[in-house]
């Protein structure tokens, strides 16, 4: 009896790792493709924009944009930037210092060689952070989930949340269109 | 004795022929080379039939092209080199003699570039335009691409009257509004740091592949090197041939950075005559021009994945 059991889960969840196994890919697919649309991207018109991207795939990347509303940049985009930025910092001061053919006036080329690396590493992880999350909030504008919703009028309501404007911009855009 | 004379002379000759066919190769001359390495693509007639793009890669400023004749399609030469624009020479005349061909690099160009901010704090901004600046600068020298800004200006619209209004650039809005409202300059490229493009604040857009420029209000500093190849005519890339590593390719990640242009792009940003270089600027005046719009190969058009050098994983090929 509990021999048969045992024999019943094994095979459920051998059944149940497949699934997973099978599911994984296309998922995993489209994640990377929502993440290459939320870091940043360049509309041309060869390619799907945002919106068309999102409304295509809504059902796969609904639960991926709400977890990302919800628990902000993956940890591992945040490491691999400030190790970026470092490496860009130390470029940039380099080419500042030995080159003059930027064409920037002397003020500007001033402020950017004044500019510190914690100063730079700060605005860089800033910008960063505040684009994808941007762009998240509006990837959650273009959901029709009831959830979605929710926490999209939750946000742009809630005055202490740092991407309340974004949320709020996100609803006037849809009203206009 | 006179026939062992007779030999000799058959075997001279013979030497001789054998010399002329295979020793004596084509070279070409770079003129102006900046003594760096080159790279050469030739176009010609090989025994074996028409030979484009052949390419070459050397320090030497006397290459070794293999041996050519004059062919009833292409006979060029293309050369690259850091901090000069590519250089390109048709109707070269390939002899069946040795031929020493010579091409000779222009000067890098220097062009000037207008930065229209229109969405503050404009301190933020001046710091993220100056920094693409820096940035696009250092990869047009990296890649061979021979060109420097005259003129990187930055101008402060970010109190003019009803700024807001120009703030958000729609997938069907008219670029007219913001060059009568915020500014233009005709003669040169305009960029302007807005809030959002097509609703998203890390998209930038060439539009048209025009010298007109919108990007959102976070859009990528090492990204703004892209939008500019655009505006030089470049299109994405995103075949196998390309990875993220390439600046034409359609998404940015600021940390993990665009680094490489292919020669096949360089190429048509300076031979299209759709380019802001020949169309705006006119900065290669008399030099060959053509239409190499897109992803067409051809004797005429360069490859568009051609690389003469490894661009990180994806090797010369
Ligand atoms: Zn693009």
């Amino acid at each position: 009896m509990r021999f048969s059991i045992f024999f019943i889960m094994i095979v459920c969840g051998f059944f149940l790792c497949r699934t997973e196994i099978i599911a994984q890919p296309l998922n995993s697919d489209i994640r990377a493709q929502l993440l290459d649309y939320l870091t940043g991207s360049c509309e041309e018109g060869e390619e799907d924009s945002f919106v068309e991207f999102v409304q295509k795939n809504e059902q796969a990347v609904t639960p991926v944009i709400i977890k990302f509303v919800q628990d902000g940049v993956p940890k591992d985009f945040i490491k691999n930037l400030e190790a970026t930025t470092l490496r860009l910092y130390a470029d940039r001061q380099k080419l500042l210092n030995e080159k003059s053919n930027f064409g920037l006036s002397e003020e500007n080329l001033e402020i950017l060689k004044k500019e510190s690396q914690e100063a730079f590493t700060k605005r860089m992880t800033k910008d960063f952070r505040d684009g994808f999350m941007k762009q998240t909030i509006f990837g959650l504008s273009l959901l029709r989930s009831k959830d979605a919703q929710d926490l999209l009028n939750k946000i742009s309501t809630d005055k202490n949340h740092p991407y309340q404007r974004s949320a709020e911009n996100a609803l006037i855009l849809l009203k206009k269109q | 004795m006179s026939k062992k004379i007779n030999h000799i002379q058959i075997l001279i000759v013979l030497l001789s022929v054998l010399m002329t066919t295979l020793g004596c190769a084509d070279k070409v001359r770079i003129r102006n080379s900046a003594g760096e390495e080159h790279g050469l693509l030739v176009d010609g007639q090989s025994n074996s039939g028409h030979v484009n793009d052949r390419d070459r890669v050397s320090t030497s400023i006397t290459i070794d092209v293999g041996k050519l004749r004059a062919s009833s399609s292409t006979n060029e030469i293309i050369a690259f080199t850091k901090s000069r624009p590519v250089a390109i020479r048709d109707n070269v005349n390939w002899t069946t003699h040795r031929d020493i061909e010579e091409i000779a690099f222009s000067d890098k160009i220097y062009i000037p570039v207008t930065v229209w901010i229109v969405k503050g704090p404009y301190t933020d901004k001046l710091l993220k335009a100056g920094n693409a600046a820096v940035y696009t600068i250092g990869i047009f020298d990296a890649e061979n691409v021979g060109i420097g800004f005259s003129e990187f200006e930055i101008i402060n619209k970010t109190s003019m009257t009803d700024a807001s209004t120009y703030y958000n650039f729609a997938p069907t809005a008219d670029p007219d509004d913001w060059k009568n409202n915020v500014g233009w300059k005709d003669d040169r490229i305009n960029i302007y740091y807005l809030e959002t493009v097509s609703g998203s604040s890390t998209t930038g857009r060439a539009v048209g592949f025009s010298n007109f420029i919108v990007l959102g209000e976070n859009f990528g500093d090492i990204a703004v090197v892209h939008e500019i190849g655009h505006s030089f005519s470049a299109r994405h890339k995103s075949s196998p041939d390309f990875n993220k590593k390439c600046i034409m390719w359609p998404f940015y990640n600021t940390s993990d950075p665009f680094l490489y242009f292919s020669e096949g792009e360089l190429f048509r940003m300076h031979v299209n005559s759709t380019s802001a270089l020949n169309s705006v600027y006119n900065a290669r005046p008399g030099l060959i021009t053509r239409s190499c719009v897109g992803n067409v190969s051809s004797d005429q058009c360069v490859d568009w994945r051609k690389r003469l050098w490894d661009d990180g994983v994806l090797l010369a090929n």
